[in-house]
């Protein structure tokens, strides 16, 4: 008798322990923790109506920064032509083509995080794909501004174009240049129609909900969506094919990016392992602005219920993983420069390991190496916002400043000493350039106002084929797998 | 004696209840393209036990790739046979630069095609048409539209009683 009572109380423990552990289970994992379809619906609704002052004053201000960097001070290079740029011999890829490059490497986080990770049923993924599609969009917005500065003359952009023209001339489709066009074309199309492809449902939802001129905007974005059987079936292996194509697409863009440095004759750049390195690198970078944003979009839009901890952690893993190869690839790249004895070659390392490109190549390596494997080997520093924000805004610094030297440091030392040269970024430069960056936050902050920040339906759906189970002692999550 | 048509309107909560009236509704003798399903997440068609909905988008991609292909083609060889300068002996029809463009072009149309064919065209997505509708469905509720003749009517709206729904009037809105 008594042993019976001891049992009953060891299994009414054990039941309130694996309850505890169930409660704590549904905290961190937003799949196993549902709410209603129309409070979430609710919650994602308000986050994009959350306009304070404090939203609308730094709006304005990245408006004016955008409007000074971005019309005025290209309107000025326009006006006296490219000499009130930095840019000289033997430096003729300066800031304008290290920021085209960076901005194309941040374009990879929406395809990597959302096309990628949906392929392989990363299911933790699910209510952090639009924060990164957006950032793909808005970035290669950004980084198709800066051919076009880099033209100069600008207003002449359309010999790029595929049309015949008074010159009885066609673009030259063999020129890594209209390779870039064409890529960088394929890339935004795809990436924009990807965005919008998962954002029917939501529009739909914003229509039935919403008053005023979003209800109205929401019903023409919508397409009459009511989601039919057809509908459903015909979206759904539409997000599947465009799932992966773009992946390709996205590999090709900077690989191609890449051979704009890797075709030329000039040591440092003409290397074969350029386009991997570059890409490992724009994912690398892409990844880590994905969980700068998510960290800024959570706090302001109120969104801790659906961007949790475990979305952070489990994207602060890719970025150390990114960072190990991005290692790898870089010291590839050193060593064979290095050992190849070329003298040129050495002179551009030793410009950067003691000259006046030091700074910039050690911050690089501190932000890109040093800071992310020092921490985020680390579980409690994964799980920290403050932490991972500021490691992955290093990475973004340390990635920035890696574009730099690739592009300006590279052409400072040439075969013939004759044409060495030192190149300092003009103050129209520097604008513009701000300009860039205040005009991407900008875009991403309006829209953050104007699209649903969460696909409330993908939520929904992966809540439904996720369970929490008993296995032994141990609680854990289970997913149905219905397609 | 000719009947008129009807069609039957209902809200239900639960993928399971869904579910078994669509399977009563199929015993009672409607067919299943008579009944509509709407929901606020893809189901598999599995899952309401429906026949598979068909899609073309095995025949529109390749077609999508192909246009693209041959538009690609056209650009790179086309145009250097159109528009020819000889630059030093360099290649003239070479091969490796023109599979870049070609490649991008071809990925263009597979995106473009899915897009435009798949999305509007298959889907029948249209603004502003008037449609059967009810904003709970984005809410998470299922629809259930069963177009049947008059004298059905009262049969089928019992069935999906019984299963739990609640019937609405018909609302053809513009959406």
């Amino acid at each position: 008798m008594a042993s019976e009572s001891t049992r009953r109380d060891w299994q009414e423990g054990q039941e309130a322990a694996l309850a505890h552990e169930e409660q704590k289970l549904r905290e961190e994992v937003l799949l196993v923790d549902p709410r209603p379809r129309s409070e979430m619906n609710r919650m994602v609704l308000e986050a994009v109506q959350r306009i304070t002052p404090g939203y609308i004053a730094l709006l304005v201000v990245l408006g004016l920064i955008t409007l000074v960097g971005l019309f005025f001070a290209w309107g000025y290079q326009m006006r006296w032509g490219m000499g009130v740029a930095g840019i000289r011999r033997p430096v003729f890829w300066g800031m304008y083509i290290a920021n085209f490059v960076f901005w194309i490497g941040i374009s990879h986080s929406g395809t990597f995080v959302s096309a990628i990770l949906r392929v392989f049923k990363a299911e933790y993924s699910r209510p952090i794909t639009r924060g990164a599609e957006m950032m793909t969009t808005f970035s290669l917005m950004v980084a198709g501004l800066f051919p076009l500065i880099h033209l100069g003359r600008t207003w002449r952009f359309y010999w790029m174009l595929p049309i015949p023209n008074q010159r009885e001339l066609w673009p030259n489709f063999h020129s890594p240049l209209m390779w870039d066009m064409t890529a960088i074309f394929t890339y935004l199309t795809g990436s924009t129609l990807y965005l919008y492809l998962p954002l029917i449902p939501d529009f739909a939802m914003g229509r039935d909900h919403m008053t005023g001129w979003r209800q109205k905007l929401y019903r023409v974005l919508a397409l009459g969506w009511r989601g039919t059987e057809e509908e459903w079936r015909h979206l759904m292996t539409a997000m599947k094919i465009f799932a992966f194509v773009i992946i390709p697409v996205m590999f090709s863009v900077h690989t191609i990016v890449s051979w704009d440095f890797a075709m030329t004759m000039k040591v440092g750049w003409r290397s074969s392992i350029f386009g991997p390195y570059f890409v490992v690198g724009a994912i690398f970078s892409g990844v880590s602005a994905v969980i700068t944003m998510l960290i800024i979009a959570r706090r302001s839009l109120k969104l801790h219920y659906f961007i949790r901890t475990e979305h952070l952690e489990s994207l602060a893993l890719l970025v150390l993983i990114f960072s190990f190869a991005w290692t790898y690839f870089f010291f590839n790249d050193f060593l064979v420069e290095w050992y190849g004895g070329e003298r040129v070659g050495h002179e551009i390392l030793t410009l950067q390991a003691r000259g006046p490109a030091a700074p910039l190549w050690y911050g690089m390596l501190f932000f890109n190496i040093l800071v992310p494997w020092a921490t985020l080997w680390n579980k409690r520093i994964r799980r920290s916002p403050t932490a991972l924000f500021l490691i992955t805004l290093g990475v973004n610094i340390g990635m920035y400043l890696e574009r730099v030297i690739i592009v300006t440091g590279f052409l400072q030392r040439n075969r013939m000493p004759f044409d060495w040269g030192e190149y300092n970024p003009s103050i129209v430069e520097m604008s513009i350039v701000v300009g860039s960056f205040a005009m991407f936050f900008f875009l991403y902050m309006l829209f953050t106002r104007i699209l649903p920040y969460v696909p409330v339906w993908e939520v929904h759906e992966g809540q439904l084929t996720h369970r929490i189970v008993r296995f032994g002692r141990a609680v854990v999550t289970a997913r149905t797998n219905v397609d | 004696m000719a009947t008129g048509k009807a069609t039957v309107f209902a809200l239900l909560d639960e993928i399971d209840q869904a579910a078994g009236a669509v399977e009563a509704l199929r015993k009672a003798g409607v067919p299943d393209d008579r009944i509509e399903i709407m929901s606020g997440i893809p189901l598999e068609h599995e899952v309401l036990g429906r026949p598979e909905v068909p899609e073309r988008m095995s025949i529109i991609t390749p077609v999508g790739a192909i246009i693209g292909f041959i538009t690609a083609i056209l650009f790179t060889f086309g145009t250097v046979a159109l528009y020819s300068i000889r630059v030093g002996g360099q290649g003239y029809f070479t091969l490796p630069p023109k599979l870049i463009i070609m490649y991008e072009l071809t990925m263009l149309g597979i995106i473009l095609s899915t897009f435009f064919a798949g999305t509007f065209w298959q889907s029948g997505l249209l603004p502003f048409r008037r449609k059967l509708y009810d904003p709970s469905i984005s809410d998470g509720r299922i629809g259930i539209v069963v177009s049947v003749s008059e004298d059905q009517r009262a049969q089928v709206e019992d069935i999906l009683r019984q299963w739990g729904a609640d019937i609405k009037d018909g609302e053809w809105r513009p959406l």
